[in-house]
Protein backbone atom coordinates (compact mmCIF):
# COMPACT_ATOMS: atom_id res chain seq x y z
CA UNK A 1 0.00 0.00 0.00
CA UNK A 2 1.74 3.48 -1.01
CA UNK A 3 2.48 5.06 1.96
CA UNK A 4 0.30 8.45 3.25
CA UNK A 5 1.94 10.51 5.10
CA UNK A 6 1.17 10.58 8.76
CA UNK A 7 0.74 14.42 8.82
CA UNK A 8 -1.38 14.62 5.75
CA UNK A 9 -3.77 11.95 7.18
CA UNK A 10 -3.59 14.05 9.99
CA UNK A 11 -4.58 17.70 9.10
CA UNK A 12 -7.21 15.89 6.57
CA UNK A 13 -9.08 14.42 9.78
CA UNK A 14 -9.16 17.25 11.68
CA UNK A 15 -10.38 19.24 8.80
CA UNK A 16 -12.92 16.79 8.62
CA UNK A 17 -13.73 16.25 12.12
CA UNK A 18 -12.84 19.60 13.89
CA UNK A 19 -16.12 21.89 12.85
CA UNK A 20 -18.51 19.09 13.80
CA UNK A 21 -16.74 17.94 16.87
CA UNK A 22 -16.26 21.73 18.01
CA UNK A 23 -20.46 21.67 17.98
CA UNK A 24 -21.36 18.98 19.65
CA UNK A 25 -19.04 17.58 22.08
CA UNK A 26 -20.64 18.99 24.87
CA UNK A 27 -20.42 15.62 26.66
CA UNK A 28 -17.42 14.28 25.45
CA UNK A 29 -13.82 14.68 23.63
CA UNK A 30 -12.45 13.80 20.42
CA UNK A 31 -8.88 13.93 20.30
CA UNK A 32 -6.52 13.29 17.07
CA UNK A 33 -3.12 12.09 17.75
CA UNK A 34 -0.33 12.00 15.40
CA UNK A 35 2.38 9.86 17.02
CA UNK A 36 5.76 8.38 16.13
CA UNK A 37 8.51 5.86 17.90
CA UNK A 38 11.43 4.28 16.69
CA UNK A 39 13.81 1.96 18.13
CA UNK A 40 16.85 -0.33 17.60
CA UNK A 41 15.60 -3.80 19.47
CA UNK A 42 18.74 -5.60 18.35
CA UNK A 43 19.98 -7.83 16.17
CA UNK A 44 19.99 -5.22 13.26
CA UNK A 45 16.57 -4.42 13.65
CA UNK A 46 15.17 -0.69 13.47
CA UNK A 47 11.61 -0.08 13.66
CA UNK A 48 10.01 2.96 12.99
CA UNK A 49 6.04 3.19 13.66
CA UNK A 50 3.81 6.40 13.01
CA UNK A 51 0.09 6.18 14.25
CA UNK A 52 -2.45 8.28 13.39
CA UNK A 53 -4.90 7.86 15.76
CA UNK A 54 -9.29 9.08 16.36
CA UNK A 55 -9.78 9.12 19.90
CA UNK A 56 -13.31 9.65 21.73
CA UNK A 57 -13.80 9.87 25.40
CA UNK A 58 -17.35 10.05 27.11
CA UNK A 59 -18.85 10.39 30.40
CA UNK A 60 -16.96 11.00 34.07
CA UNK A 61 -17.61 8.57 36.85
CA UNK A 62 -18.20 6.17 34.01
CA UNK A 63 -15.96 7.09 31.07
CA UNK A 64 -15.99 5.20 27.73
CA UNK A 65 -12.97 5.31 25.17
CA UNK A 66 -12.63 4.55 22.07
CA UNK A 67 -9.27 4.46 19.98
CA UNK A 68 -9.15 3.40 15.89
CA UNK A 69 -5.85 3.93 14.54
CA UNK A 70 -4.08 4.47 10.68
CA UNK A 71 -0.77 2.71 11.39
CA UNK A 72 2.59 2.96 9.37
CA UNK A 73 5.49 0.22 9.87
CA UNK A 74 8.73 0.92 8.64
CA UNK A 75 11.64 -1.93 9.34
CA UNK A 76 14.78 -2.12 8.13
CA UNK A 77 16.91 -5.15 9.02
CA UNK A 78 20.18 -5.72 8.49
CA UNK A 79 20.47 -9.63 6.99
CA UNK A 80 22.60 -12.24 8.54
CA UNK A 81 25.50 -14.30 7.52
CA UNK A 82 24.33 -17.26 9.16
CA UNK A 83 21.74 -19.59 8.71
CA UNK A 84 18.54 -18.16 8.89
CA UNK A 85 15.29 -19.48 9.43
CA UNK A 86 12.87 -19.08 6.76
CA UNK A 87 9.22 -17.18 7.30
CA UNK A 88 7.90 -14.60 5.87
CA UNK A 89 5.47 -14.01 9.07
CA UNK A 90 6.53 -11.04 11.28
CA UNK A 91 6.76 -11.17 15.16
CA UNK A 92 5.56 -8.52 17.08
CA UNK A 93 4.19 -7.90 20.57
CA UNK A 94 7.15 -7.84 22.94
CA UNK A 95 7.36 -3.87 23.22
CA UNK A 96 4.11 -2.10 23.83
CA UNK A 97 0.71 -3.66 24.23
CA UNK A 98 0.39 -4.68 20.46
CA UNK A 99 3.12 -2.17 19.19
CA UNK A 100 3.74 -3.23 15.40
CA UNK A 101 7.25 -4.00 14.63
CA UNK A 102 8.84 -5.13 17.23
CA UNK A 103 9.90 -8.56 17.78
CA UNK A 104 11.63 -10.90 19.93
CA UNK A 105 14.83 -10.03 21.13
CA UNK A 106 17.35 -11.26 18.88
CA UNK A 107 15.35 -12.53 15.59
CA UNK A 108 14.82 -10.61 12.88
CA UNK A 109 11.01 -9.57 11.57
CA UNK A 110 11.23 -12.47 9.11
CA UNK A 111 12.17 -14.49 11.80
CA UNK A 112 15.47 -15.41 11.06
CA UNK A 113 17.98 -15.26 13.08
CA UNK A 114 21.03 -13.42 12.73
CA UNK A 115 24.59 -13.39 12.98
CA UNK A 116 26.35 -10.92 11.15
CA UNK A 117 24.98 -8.05 9.45
CA UNK A 118 25.73 -7.28 5.35
CA UNK A 119 22.79 -5.96 3.91
CA UNK A 120 19.86 -3.56 4.99
CA UNK A 121 16.55 -4.74 4.02
CA UNK A 122 13.69 -1.88 4.06
CA UNK A 123 10.28 -2.10 4.19
CA UNK A 124 7.01 -0.04 4.98
CA UNK A 125 3.50 -1.03 5.47
CA UNK A 126 0.81 1.27 6.29
CA UNK A 127 -3.23 0.27 7.22
CA UNK A 128 -5.60 0.12 9.67
CA UNK A 129 -4.30 0.02 13.02
CA UNK A 130 -6.13 -2.22 16.55
CA UNK A 131 -8.98 -0.89 17.97
CA UNK A 132 -8.62 -0.11 21.54
CA UNK A 133 -12.42 -0.02 23.57
CA UNK A 134 -11.67 1.01 27.04
CA UNK A 135 -14.05 1.57 29.95
CA UNK A 136 -13.20 2.99 33.44
CA UNK A 137 -15.31 3.25 36.76
CA UNK A 138 -14.55 5.82 39.43
CA UNK A 139 -14.23 3.66 42.37
CA UNK A 140 -13.35 6.72 45.25
CA UNK A 141 -12.80 9.94 45.47
CA UNK A 142 -13.47 12.24 41.94
CA UNK A 143 -15.14 15.44 41.74
CA UNK A 144 -14.03 18.30 43.67
CA UNK A 145 -12.57 15.39 46.06
CA UNK A 146 -8.45 15.91 45.92
CA UNK A 147 -8.23 12.29 44.71
CA UNK A 148 -9.68 9.46 42.85
CA UNK A 149 -9.47 6.11 41.90
CA UNK A 150 -10.67 4.52 38.74
CA UNK A 151 -10.62 0.59 37.39
CA UNK A 152 -10.40 0.14 33.90
CA UNK A 153 -10.35 -2.42 31.43
CA UNK A 154 -9.29 -1.96 28.02
CA UNK A 155 -9.59 -4.41 24.90
CA UNK A 156 -7.55 -4.38 21.69
CA UNK A 157 -9.54 -5.44 19.15
CA UNK A 158 -7.35 -7.03 16.51
CA UNK A 159 -8.02 -4.68 13.27
CA UNK A 160 -4.54 -4.47 12.59
CA UNK A 161 -3.07 -7.07 9.78
CA UNK A 162 -0.77 -9.79 10.85
CA UNK A 163 0.39 -10.90 7.76
CA UNK A 164 1.20 -7.20 6.87
CA UNK A 165 2.94 -6.54 10.30
CA UNK A 166 0.80 -4.13 11.09
CA UNK A 167 -0.34 -5.60 14.60
CA UNK A 168 -0.17 -9.02 16.22
CA UNK A 169 -3.66 -10.36 15.32
CA UNK A 170 -4.94 -11.21 18.82
CA UNK A 171 -7.17 -10.08 21.43
CA UNK A 172 -5.15 -8.20 24.39
CA UNK A 173 -6.82 -7.16 26.93
CA UNK A 174 -5.89 -5.04 30.43
CA UNK A 175 -7.31 -4.66 33.58
CA UNK A 176 -6.19 -2.25 36.13
CA UNK A 177 -6.09 0.97 38.75
CA UNK A 178 -5.36 4.39 37.86
CA UNK A 179 -5.74 7.47 40.82
CA UNK A 180 -4.20 10.43 41.22
CA UNK A 181 -3.99 12.80 43.95
CA UNK A 182 -3.96 17.10 43.29
CA UNK A 183 -1.66 19.05 45.10
CA UNK A 184 -2.28 23.18 45.46
CA UNK A 185 0.22 23.62 42.21
CA UNK A 186 0.52 20.11 40.70
CA UNK A 187 -1.41 16.75 40.27
CA UNK A 188 0.22 13.06 40.88
CA UNK A 189 -1.18 10.47 38.91
CA UNK A 190 -0.23 6.54 38.45
CA UNK A 191 -1.59 3.42 37.43
CA UNK A 192 -0.95 -0.30 37.52
CA UNK A 193 -2.67 -2.92 34.89
CA UNK A 194 -2.28 -6.47 34.03
CA UNK A 195 -2.36 -7.30 30.57
CA UNK A 196 -3.21 -10.82 29.15
CA UNK A 197 -1.39 -11.00 25.23
CA UNK A 198 -3.08 -13.21 22.79
CA UNK A 199 -0.17 -14.90 21.20
CA UNK A 200 0.62 -13.63 17.39
CA UNK A 201 1.69 -17.18 15.41
CA UNK A 202 4.30 -18.94 16.00
CA UNK A 203 5.24 -16.63 19.65
CA UNK A 204 3.94 -16.94 22.95
CA UNK A 205 3.62 -14.17 24.96
CA UNK A 206 3.13 -13.81 28.92
CA UNK A 207 1.15 -11.70 30.54
CA UNK A 208 2.63 -8.85 31.95
CA UNK A 209 1.97 -5.93 33.90
CA UNK A 210 2.65 -2.25 33.58
CA UNK A 211 3.25 0.60 35.90
CA UNK A 212 3.16 4.13 35.32
CA UNK A 213 3.03 7.44 37.47
CA UNK A 214 4.15 11.12 36.75
CA UNK A 215 2.94 14.67 37.43
CA UNK A 216 0.92 17.32 36.23
CA UNK A 217 1.48 20.81 36.89
CA UNK A 218 -1.18 23.40 37.03
CA UNK A 219 -2.32 25.52 34.38
CA UNK A 220 0.78 27.46 33.77
CA UNK A 221 1.18 30.78 31.42
CA UNK A 222 -2.09 32.58 32.10
CA UNK A 223 -3.85 29.28 32.30
CA UNK A 224 -3.01 27.99 29.00
CA UNK A 225 -0.27 25.77 29.37
CA UNK A 226 0.17 22.51 31.44
CA UNK A 227 3.58 20.67 31.70
CA UNK A 228 3.89 16.88 32.55
CA UNK A 229 6.59 14.40 33.30
CA UNK A 230 6.05 10.59 33.94
CA UNK A 231 7.82 7.30 33.89
CA UNK A 232 6.27 4.02 32.84
CA UNK A 233 7.39 0.79 32.81
CA UNK A 234 6.01 -3.32 31.27
CA UNK A 235 7.79 -6.42 32.27
CA UNK A 236 9.22 -8.49 29.24
CA UNK A 237 6.66 -10.47 27.30
CA UNK A 238 9.06 -12.99 26.20
CA UNK A 239 11.74 -14.69 27.90
CA UNK A 240 15.18 -12.64 28.11
CA UNK A 241 13.92 -9.90 26.21
CA UNK A 242 14.25 -7.36 28.88
CA UNK A 243 11.68 -5.31 30.92
CA UNK A 244 10.74 -1.93 29.13
CA UNK A 245 10.97 1.53 31.03
CA UNK A 246 10.74 5.02 29.45
CA UNK A 247 10.40 8.58 30.98
CA UNK A 248 8.13 11.02 29.21
CA UNK A 249 7.49 14.91 29.13
CA UNK A 250 4.50 16.75 27.56
CA UNK A 251 3.20 20.24 27.16
CA UNK A 252 -0.78 20.59 26.73
CA UNK A 253 -2.30 24.00 26.65
CA UNK A 254 -5.78 24.64 27.80
CA UNK A 255 -9.47 25.54 26.51
CA UNK A 256 -11.71 23.99 24.26
CA UNK A 257 -9.36 23.24 21.93
CA UNK A 258 -6.43 21.77 22.89
CA UNK A 259 -2.92 20.97 21.67
CA UNK A 260 -0.34 18.79 23.41
CA UNK A 261 3.05 17.45 22.49
CA UNK A 262 4.76 14.68 24.34
CA UNK A 263 8.38 12.97 24.13
CA UNK A 264 9.04 10.04 25.12
CA UNK A 265 12.64 8.33 25.50
CA UNK A 266 13.48 4.36 26.56
CA UNK A 267 15.34 3.69 29.38
CA UNK A 268 15.65 0.50 28.55
CA UNK A 269 16.80 -1.87 25.56
CA UNK A 270 13.97 -2.92 24.83
CA UNK A 271 11.27 0.05 25.14
CA UNK A 272 11.18 2.14 22.02
CA UNK A 273 14.29 4.61 21.39
CA UNK A 274 12.62 7.79 21.08
CA UNK A 275 8.58 8.59 21.01
CA UNK A 276 6.99 11.22 19.64
CA UNK A 277 3.13 12.51 20.23
CA UNK A 278 1.17 15.40 18.85
CA UNK A 279 -2.50 15.51 19.22
CA UNK A 280 -5.47 18.14 19.51
CA UNK A 281 -8.83 17.88 21.58
CA UNK A 282 -12.10 18.86 21.07
CA UNK A 283 -14.40 19.23 23.56
CA UNK A 284 -15.36 20.34 27.11
CA UNK A 285 -15.78 17.33 28.99
CA UNK A 286 -13.82 15.31 30.62
CA UNK A 287 -11.55 18.46 31.43
CA UNK A 288 -7.93 18.02 30.42
CA UNK A 289 -8.57 14.34 29.74
CA UNK A 290 -6.64 14.63 26.14
CA UNK A 291 -2.64 14.39 25.92
CA UNK A 292 -1.73 13.85 29.61
CA UNK A 293 0.20 10.80 30.47
CA UNK A 294 1.51 8.02 28.65
CA UNK A 295 -0.39 7.56 24.79
CA UNK A 296 2.40 5.79 22.73
CA UNK B 1 15.66 11.65 15.73
CA UNK B 2 13.32 13.07 12.95
CA UNK B 3 10.19 13.12 14.72
CA UNK B 4 11.84 14.48 17.89
CA UNK B 5 12.57 17.63 15.53
CA UNK B 6 9.38 17.81 13.52
CA UNK B 7 7.39 17.48 17.12
CA UNK B 8 8.84 20.55 18.73
CA UNK B 9 8.83 22.48 15.12
CA UNK B 10 5.07 22.25 15.54
CA UNK B 11 5.26 23.14 19.45
CA UNK B 12 7.32 26.08 18.61
CA UNK B 13 4.50 26.95 16.28
CA UNK B 14 0.99 26.25 18.07
CA UNK B 15 1.84 27.47 21.31
CA UNK B 16 2.64 31.05 20.35
CA UNK B 17 -0.45 31.08 18.15
CA UNK B 18 -2.45 29.44 21.51
CA UNK B 19 -1.05 32.40 23.59
CA UNK B 20 -1.38 34.54 21.80
CA UNK B 21 -4.90 34.23 21.26
CA UNK B 22 -5.27 34.15 24.74
CA UNK B 23 -3.50 37.49 25.06
CA UNK B 24 -5.31 38.94 22.63
CA UNK B 25 -8.57 37.61 24.60
CA UNK B 26 -7.06 39.58 27.72
CA UNK B 27 -6.41 42.54 25.89
CA UNK B 28 -10.26 42.60 24.61
CA UNK B 29 -11.43 41.96 28.65
CA UNK B 30 -9.25 44.93 30.24
CA UNK B 31 -11.49 45.26 32.90
CA UNK B 32 -10.56 42.49 34.27
CA UNK B 33 -8.93 41.56 37.92
CA UNK B 34 -6.25 43.36 39.05
CA UNK B 35 -3.78 40.95 41.06
CA UNK B 36 -3.80 37.66 42.47
CA UNK B 37 -3.18 36.57 46.00
CA UNK B 38 -3.36 33.28 48.04
CA UNK B 39 -4.34 33.65 51.75
CA UNK B 40 -4.99 30.57 54.04
CA UNK B 41 -7.52 31.02 57.11
CA UNK B 42 -10.67 29.85 58.66
CA UNK B 43 -14.42 30.24 57.54
CA UNK B 44 -16.36 32.72 59.71
CA UNK B 45 -19.66 33.66 58.27
CA UNK B 46 -21.39 32.13 55.11
CA UNK B 47 -24.06 34.25 53.45
CA UNK B 48 -25.79 33.80 50.37
CA UNK B 49 -26.55 37.28 48.81
CA UNK B 50 -30.18 38.35 48.53
CA UNK B 51 -31.98 39.60 45.67
CA UNK B 52 -31.66 43.86 45.11
CA UNK B 53 -28.02 43.30 46.97
CA UNK B 54 -25.33 45.24 45.15
CA UNK B 55 -23.65 41.93 43.90
CA UNK B 56 -24.88 38.93 41.66
CA UNK B 57 -28.30 37.69 43.79
CA UNK B 58 -27.87 33.80 45.09
CA UNK B 59 -24.25 34.49 45.19
CA UNK B 60 -22.51 32.94 48.24
CA UNK B 61 -20.22 34.84 50.31
CA UNK B 62 -17.83 33.83 52.87
CA UNK B 63 -15.87 35.83 55.41
CA UNK B 64 -12.34 34.81 56.51
CA UNK B 65 -10.46 35.24 58.99
CA UNK B 66 -6.94 35.17 57.17
CA UNK B 67 -3.93 33.73 59.08
CA UNK B 68 -1.53 33.60 56.51
CA UNK B 69 0.24 35.53 55.02
CA UNK B 70 -1.07 38.13 57.74
CA UNK B 71 -4.00 38.79 60.11
CA UNK B 72 -7.37 40.31 58.49
CA UNK B 73 -10.92 39.57 57.65
CA UNK B 74 -11.28 39.47 53.85
CA UNK B 75 -14.68 38.74 52.47
CA UNK B 76 -14.47 36.43 49.28
CA UNK B 77 -17.38 36.02 46.71
CA UNK B 78 -17.57 32.49 45.54
CA UNK B 79 -20.47 31.71 43.10
CA UNK B 80 -23.63 30.85 42.87
CA UNK B 81 -25.29 28.98 45.11
CA UNK B 82 -27.00 26.46 42.41
CA UNK B 83 -23.25 26.42 41.17
CA UNK B 84 -21.44 25.72 44.06
CA UNK B 85 -24.33 22.81 44.50
CA UNK B 86 -23.57 21.50 41.39
CA UNK B 87 -19.31 20.99 41.68
CA UNK B 88 -19.93 19.37 44.74
CA UNK B 89 -18.50 22.15 46.77
CA UNK B 90 -19.05 22.11 50.26
CA UNK B 91 -17.91 24.42 52.81
CA UNK B 92 -19.17 25.78 56.50
CA UNK B 93 -18.51 28.06 59.20
CA UNK B 94 -15.45 26.59 60.99
CA UNK B 95 -13.38 25.16 57.92
CA UNK B 96 -10.35 25.76 57.30
CA UNK B 97 -9.42 26.72 53.25
CA UNK B 98 -6.72 28.08 51.28
CA UNK B 99 -8.03 30.07 48.36
CA UNK B 100 -6.58 32.57 45.70
CA UNK B 101 -8.53 35.72 45.39
CA UNK B 102 -8.55 38.41 43.16
CA UNK B 103 -7.97 41.50 44.97
CA UNK B 104 -9.93 44.74 43.27
CA UNK B 105 -11.52 48.23 44.21
CA UNK B 106 -14.30 46.20 45.13
CA UNK B 107 -15.29 45.62 49.07
CA UNK B 108 -15.27 42.13 48.00
CA UNK B 109 -12.19 39.42 46.59
CA UNK B 110 -13.73 37.13 43.96
CA UNK B 111 -12.33 33.57 44.52
CA UNK B 112 -10.00 32.55 41.67
CA UNK B 113 -9.59 28.94 43.63
CA UNK B 114 -10.53 27.41 46.95
CA UNK B 115 -8.87 24.32 48.60
CA UNK B 116 -10.71 23.45 51.69
CA UNK B 117 -8.47 21.75 53.59
CA UNK B 118 -10.80 20.58 56.16
CA UNK B 119 -12.55 18.28 54.05
CA UNK B 120 -10.12 17.96 51.35
CA UNK B 121 -12.00 18.99 48.21
CA UNK B 122 -10.78 21.75 45.74
CA UNK B 123 -12.38 23.83 42.93
CA UNK B 124 -11.59 26.42 40.52
CA UNK B 125 -14.34 28.85 40.20
CA UNK B 126 -13.10 31.77 37.36
CA UNK B 127 -10.34 31.59 35.18
CA UNK B 128 -7.03 33.79 35.75
CA UNK B 129 -8.91 36.52 33.94
CA UNK B 130 -12.05 36.53 36.44
CA UNK B 131 -14.19 34.85 33.85
CA UNK B 132 -16.46 33.14 36.09
CA UNK B 133 -17.22 29.35 35.20
CA UNK B 134 -21.00 29.45 35.43
CA UNK B 135 -23.60 31.03 32.75
CA UNK B 136 -25.79 33.84 33.95
CA UNK B 137 -28.45 31.30 35.24
CA UNK B 138 -26.07 30.38 37.72
CA UNK B 139 -25.53 26.96 36.00
CA UNK B 140 -22.51 25.26 36.48
CA UNK B 141 -20.05 25.61 33.38
CA UNK B 142 -17.00 24.60 33.93
CA UNK B 143 -17.19 20.31 33.43
CA UNK B 144 -15.85 17.85 35.64
CA UNK B 145 -13.31 18.77 37.96
CA UNK B 146 -10.87 16.19 36.48
CA UNK B 147 -10.88 13.42 34.13
CA UNK B 148 -11.21 9.74 34.68
CA UNK B 149 -8.95 6.94 34.47
CA UNK B 150 -7.68 6.77 31.14
CA UNK B 151 -4.09 7.63 30.96
CA UNK B 152 -2.78 4.45 29.27
CA UNK B 153 -3.25 4.93 25.12
CA UNK B 154 -2.15 1.80 23.65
Amino acid sequence: MKRIPAAAMMLASIACVAPAAAAVLDDAELTVLGSAASGDYGAGLDVRTEWLTVRCIAGDDLQVRVDLSMVSVETSTLSGLGPTVSGDERRRGTGDLGSPGATPEGESPTGGSTMGPVASVDSRTTGLGDLYLAVAKRVAGGGVRLFRLDTNLEIKVPTASESDGLGTGAWDYRVGFAGEYRFWSATTWGGLGWNRLGDPGGVELGDVVDVFAGVDSVPLIRERVILSGWVEGRQEAVAFSGNAASLGVGVQTTGRVRFGLQMRRGLTGSAPGVGVVFGISFGVSPAGAGIRGPQL
Amino acid sequence: MSETLNGLRALALLLPVALGLDAVGAAAKSEGPTSLRTVEGEVIVIETLMAGSRSDPGMTVVRLRVDDPEPEEIEVLLAPEAALRQTGFEIERGDRVRASIFLSAADRAEAHKVLNLSRNTMVRLRTLRGVPLWDRAGQWQGGPCRPAGHRHGR
